[in-house]
């Protein structure tokens, strides 16, 4: 069987009907990863009350109701910047650190409707104003590729979703992308991020960044997957003006796709400096899959690339200006305690309840917006920003037109926290968004794909762009991309235990004798082999448990069944000896046989009972990890056991009668 | 001596023209000019950007959405109804509607305003370049009507504030969000206005179009169209002095009282070598003066931006297709009643009441109601009528301080008075003290109480002759006079005649009947 970390939705679904997980289980499952990722600090809060709420009706529809939903009993982690009524929603900011709204996000609301699971709110950079995850009031996101005292960042701003995806605590992440928040975290965590068109998925709950360019962006560990979550959380929305009024159409993989039709441009700008050898190597190295699987690729060129970022850095700013108005401790949020007057209470409020990053930007963003500079700095921003967008646009529908671009997503693997922090926010952002941030401006969809390791070992990826809903074409090479990997280079990510250095495999036979969990804090030798084969150990580990689990149901039920028919049996005997006492003159040898048969059975039953107990006694799973059919059956054997102890009364019983009866005739005699 | 003569004369004479012209100075010198900015509460059931209800009065924050309150994440979604009264104000002042226009947020900080900035539209208004023609006329102060237009700059949507209200005892200020984005269409007018009463007659007729059009409730005193004035005044020929600007005004009164005194303060202050600053004042309807208001000292930058959350706002300009993002302008165009202009000038034509008549009628829409019931149920006098209806009727609603609108007198109580009257069955005086009553008693029908107090006329002749016999009687020297020749004398002596009688004679039949009696 395949991993937590490797279950894709249909293998998930396919166990279900299989009884091989429910969806209950399964959720148990990823929150058991979710606390044993803790350390990587995905979530901001685990919300295990409303996963289990969620797996029960799942678990209802699919085996009660046989209606299932095509997200039932998959778990999902969402972005702490989307609204979800009755739980926290912080943004990472003091400001709404107790903030709990009272609506759902469409994408919350229609991922719910569609059955899944919520397993937490994950971790981001305050506002999502950030590309490490690394500015948030709960501390930095660890990246799980690399985890020593020197670790790496996650990338961000969706650091969290990636993280909790990409260490099976949840099959889906729903993240924003303003700028690139949604692909740079896939990119660096080695899973595939989506940022669909402007429009195509409501932003309604989205606590905004830039409202002209957010939009909400999907995170699974494989194409199929990001397929189906686009699918539900898709389409026209009355609550967003902005959504695209046309009806969705949901996406399909052709199976049989000509590739030989599609052209592929390489947009020549995209090199830049600071771009690692890895990552040229794999863009070079996936142009060059496509070109063998007779792709048309071609250079191509969008001029305005350099100055994007700096276009974006100013629109950026000016919404952010605007946006983080609302923040004046009157109606929600923090309220600091000076209320000498209005101004100082906002004031004060808002100097608390904003990070240094967040008060920059709203500070450069009403400078550019006054109106002495608004001709200079805003205006002139939107009509490069237009320029820009008239690029691809040149590119995709102009002569010699592409249909997809194929660009890296980042300029290097994760960085080391320590290096990353180094810089300043703005600074970084301006680096790590180089590649993602113009689609973003143009509106138009991309999707990060992870490509292999690099000599570090860590995710490598690259980003298809693709003109305004192109989903489905972009989507569709990307799988071909997936596929053609996954039968050479993949085999490296998805780690499989064959593959796996003997140093690793030692390692896991150790796990697997001493059945301990090793602790994070143990693992002082900073070896990256050594935390990954912990992870799998973990994950191998959990699948042997549910085997084992799985082996012990099976026997149990076998003998709780075979003690049923047999006490059923006994009470079918006891009942009809009883009657024949009672209507027939009583043969009194007769009773003594039955007695003493039905002491026998009694006895054999008690036996198998104690075996029965004595073999769930071995199994040392802790009550709450034990799947609920197990308890049930436990509880049932313990009814038994009563029912048993009643019967052996109710035979003393009639042994007295007996004697009674017999002293009885002696007297009459 | 004829030298000192004449120095003397030429000294007056140069006092006389120094004088002058001191006095043209002051009389000539100053000219005033005026721009309003009004604002109108649309009158729809939901707000502008949100399903919360538009309502006045309703329980504190009660009719708050989370858009309202500005809760993160929420986005503002355009009531089309909106944008139909939008663009059907717009066509009744003649406006060119923009086949597409935008949405700006304008920033300021202010506890009543959630999200820190108002939605409104800067750049691309709804509608550009319009007029308002009206009539000027205040009983008092304008002998006759005079016509008068204002060009509109602008028409535009925009949501509303909250309302603050401060607490000075406890130090506190309380929030009420009920208004928070409730529909607002701005008019800017260009300063084509002289003075305060031109202002006050445009918001009247303004009133008037919003309350014909439905758009508006037009309650000034709700808070449902205010006022925002810009005054400066200049030395003619020279340029204008820094304006002013007045906020909020609440009634049309309030707007010629207040721009005639910011008229005058500004006066007085250049004239003692001062000069204007440029400021926001208020206007204080009860001590009559306009105060500086404290927190908008600072001159604003208001850091306008797009509103990146709602797409172009675009309506169809040439056919009549209706659709749920497009709305049709031809369409609307129909919806257009009678308008005030309109219905003074048919009065003119059709009635041939006198244009001050015709501008009173109009200005109350319940008289102007009552009087159209009234003549087209019955031919009966326009001009009798109309002066029954703004003399007589109002002036005791006036005193009893009685709105018009809930005048408790019905028209058919009005017709039977108005019946009497002409068929001379009761005076003038008879009929307004009638009136009176009914105000006090609505059950009664007039014809009641006239019996009942007695007050109907005397056309009786013999009874008529009785009475004029008797005063000519008693004053034999009056009707010595007139016999005399003496014609002057005979108002004198009808005076007597209703004077004794109580009014109670139908006075043109008793005047022949006297006369009569006097030349035999």
């Amino acid at each position: 069987m395949n991993k937590l970390t490797t279950y894709s939705i249909k293998e998930i679904h396919k166990s279900f009907r299989d009884k091989l997980l429910t969806p209950t289980s399964f959720v148990d499952l990823c929150i058991q990863r979710a606390r044993q990722t803790k350390e990587l600090n995905a979530f901001i809060n685990i919300t295990d009350e409303e996963a289990e709420n969620h797996a029960i009706e799942s678990e209802k529809r699919v085996y009660v109701e046989k209606k299932s939903k095509p997200l039932d009993g998959i778990t999902i982690a969402i972005k702490d910047n989307f609204c979800t009524k009755n739980i926290h929603t912080t943004c990472a900011s003091n400001m709404l650190k107790n903030f709990v709204p009272t609506y759902d996000a469409t994408v919350y609301s229609r991922l719910i409707g569609s059955g899944a699971c919520l397993v937490g709110k994950s971790n981001l950079d305050e506002f999502a104003m950030g590309s490490g995850t690394v500015d948030s009031i709960f501390g930095p996101t660890r990246n799980p590729w690399c985890y020593s005292e020197d670790w790496r960042i996650s990338g961000g701003s969706s650091g969290g979703s990636a993280v909790a995806v990409a260490t099976g605590s949840c099959v889906a992440g729903i993240g924003s992308d303003t700028g690139g928040s949604t692909r740079n975290p896939a990119a660096l965590c080695g899973v595939v991020g989506l940022k669909p068109t402007y429009g195509l998925v409501s932003r309604y709950g989205l606590i905004p960044l830039v409202n002209s360019m957010d939009v909400p962006g999907i995170l699974t560990r494989n194409i199929d997957d990001l397929i189906v979550i686009l699918n539900c959380v898709a389409g026209p929305d009355i609550l967003d003006s902005t959504t695209i009024k046309k009806d969705f159409k949901p996406i399909k993989i052709i199976d049989d796709i000509d590739m030989s039709k599609i052209k592929i441009g390489i947009p020549s700008e995209y090199y830049c400096e600071g771009m690692s050898e890895d990552v040229l190597d794999v863009w070079r190295s996936v142009a060059d899959l496509l070109e063998n699987e007779k792709c048309q690729v071609c250079t191509v060129s969008l001029p305005h690339t350099s100055v994007s970022i700096a276009v974006y850095s100013i629109l950026n700013q000016c919404e952010v200006a605007s946006n983080m108005a609302r923040y004046d401790g009157l109606e929600y949020g923090l309220r600091a305690s000076e209320d000498y007057s209005t101004e100082e209470l906002y004031a004060s409020t808002r100097s608390e309840g904003f990070n240094n990053v967040v008060r920059s930007r709203i500070f450069a963003g009403n400078y550019f917006l006054l109106s002495r500079n608004y001709d200079k700095y805003f205006l002139k921003a939107l009509k490069l920003r237009r320029l820009i967008a008239d690029d691809f646009n040149k590119v995709f529908h102009g002569e010699n037109s592409v249909d997809l671009l194929l660009t890296p997503t980042t300029l290097s693997e994760a960085p080391l926290y320590k290096d990353f922090t180094s810089k300043h926010n703005r600074d970084q952002c301006a680096f790590q968004d180089y590649c993602t941030q113009p689609a973003n401006m143009a509106g138009i969809p991309a999707i990060s794909v992870p490509i292999r390791l690099s000599k570090n070992n860590l995710p490598l990826s690259i980003q298809l762009m693709g003109p305004t809903l192109s989903e489905e074409l972009m989507l569709n090479v990307a799988k071909k991309i997936e596929t053609t990997l996954t039968s050479e280079t993949l085999k490296n990510l998805n780690v499989s235990i064959e593959n796996l250095p003997q140093k690793c495999q030692n390692l896991l036979q150790q796990a697997a004798e001493s059945q301990s969990v090793l602790e994070i804090d143990n693992l002082d030798s900073v070896s990256i082999s050594l935390h990954r084969s912990r992870e799998i150990s973990e994950k191998l580990q959990d699948e042997y448990e549910i085997l084992k689990l799985k082996q012990r149901n099976a026997e149990l039920q076998a003998k709780i069944d075979r003690n049923n028919r047999s006490l059923q049996e006994l009470r079918k005997e006891l009942e009809s000896s009883k009657q024949s006492l009672t209507r027939q003159n009583p043969n009194p040898d007769n009773i003594q046989d039955h007695i003493k048969q039905l002491k026998q059975k009694l006895t054999s039953y008690e036996e198998n009972y104690e075996k029965a107990k004595s073999k769930y006694a071995v199994l040392s799973v802790p009550e709450a990890v034990l799947p609920k059919s197990l308890i049930s059956q436990v509880t049932s054997l313990l009814a038994l056991q009563e029912e048993a102890t009643s019967l052996k009364q109710r035979a003393d019983d009639i042994s007295l009668m007996k004697e009674a009866r017999e002293t009885f005739n002696r007297l009459r005699r | 001596m004829k030298y000192s003569m004449l120095s003397k004369r030429l000294l007056y004479t140069y006092n006389k023209i120094h004088k002058c012209g001191i006095s043209s100075h002051y009389k000539k010198e100053w000219q005033s000019v005026v721009g309003l900015e009004v604002h109108a509460q649309l009158n729809t059931e939901s707000k502008l950007f949100s399903g919360a209800e538009n309502t006045f009065g309703g329980l504190v924050n009660n009719c708050v959405s989370l858009f309202d309150a500005a809760i993160p994440g929420t986005l503002p979604v355009l009531n089309k109804k909106c944008v139909e009264l939008g663009v059907l104000t717009a066509l009744a002042l003649s406006c060119k509607v923009n086949e597409v226009s935008s949405f700006d947020r304008k920033h300021y900080f202010y506890a009543d305003l959630p999200a820190g900035y108002q939605i409104t539209q800067q750049r691309a208004p709804l509608a550009n370049d319009g007029a308002i023609h009206f009539q000027v006329y205040t009983p008092g102060i304008h002998k006759k009507p005079y016509n008068k237009s204002s060009k509109i700059k602008q028409i535009q949507l925009e949501q509303d504030s909250g309302k603050s209200l401060h607490d000075a005892e406890l130090k506190r200020s309380l929030v009420d969000l009920n208004r928070a984005g409730a529909p607002l269409i701005e008019l800017v007018f260009e300063p084509d206005l002289e003075d305060g009463e031109e202002a006050a007659a445009l918001v009247k007729e303004l009133v008037l179009i919003v309350q014909r059009l439905g758009v508006c409730t037009g309650r000034m005193e709700e808070g449902a169209l205010r006022v925002d004035a810009n005054v400066s005044i200049r030395r003619v020929g020279d340029p204008l002095s820094t304006r002013t600007e007045i906020k909020n005004i609440g009634s049309v009164r309030g707007v010629a009282g207040a721009i005639q005194h910011e008229i005058e303060r500004q006066q007085s202050i250049l004239e003692n070598g001062g000069h204007i600053i440029n400021e926001t004042r208020a206007w204080d309807a009860i001590a009559k003066i306009t105060i500086p208001m404290r927190d908008k000292e600072v001159v604003q930058d208001y850091r306008y931006m797009p509103e990146p959350n709602l797409p172009p706002l675009r309506v169809n300009l040439n056919t009549i297709e209706d659709n749920e993002d497009v709305i049709s302008v031809p369409l609307i165009k129909e919806r257009i009643p009678e308008l005030p202009e309109e219905s003074r000038t048919k009065l003119i034509a059709k009635y041939e009441l006198r244009p001050e008549i015709a501008v009173q009628l109009v200005n109350e829409p319940v008289l102007l109601e009552f009087f159209q019931k009234i003549i087209v149920e019955k031919a009966r006098n326009p001009s009798k009528v109309a002066n029954l209806l703004l003399n007589d009727l109002l002036t005791v609603l006036n005193k009893r301080k009685i709105n018009v609108t809930y005048c408790p007198i019905t028209v058919k109580q009005l017709e039977e008075l108005v019946d009497l009257l002409l068929d001379k069955k009761i005076s003038l005086e008879i009929c307004r003290k009638t009136i009176n009553e009914l105000v006090e008693n609505t059950s009664f029908s007039p014809i009641d109480i006239i019996k009942q107090k007695g007050w109907l006329l005397i056309t009786d002749e013999a009874e008529i002759t009785k009475n004029c016999v008797k005063v000519i009687e008693n004053n034999p020297k009056l009707v010595k006079q007139y016999k005399e020749g003496k014609i002057k004398v005979f108002k004198a002596l009808l005076g007597i005649l209703s004077k004794t009688t109580d009014n109670k004679l139908d006075m043109s039949i008793a005047s022949k009947k006297f006369e009569e009696l006097l030349k035999k």
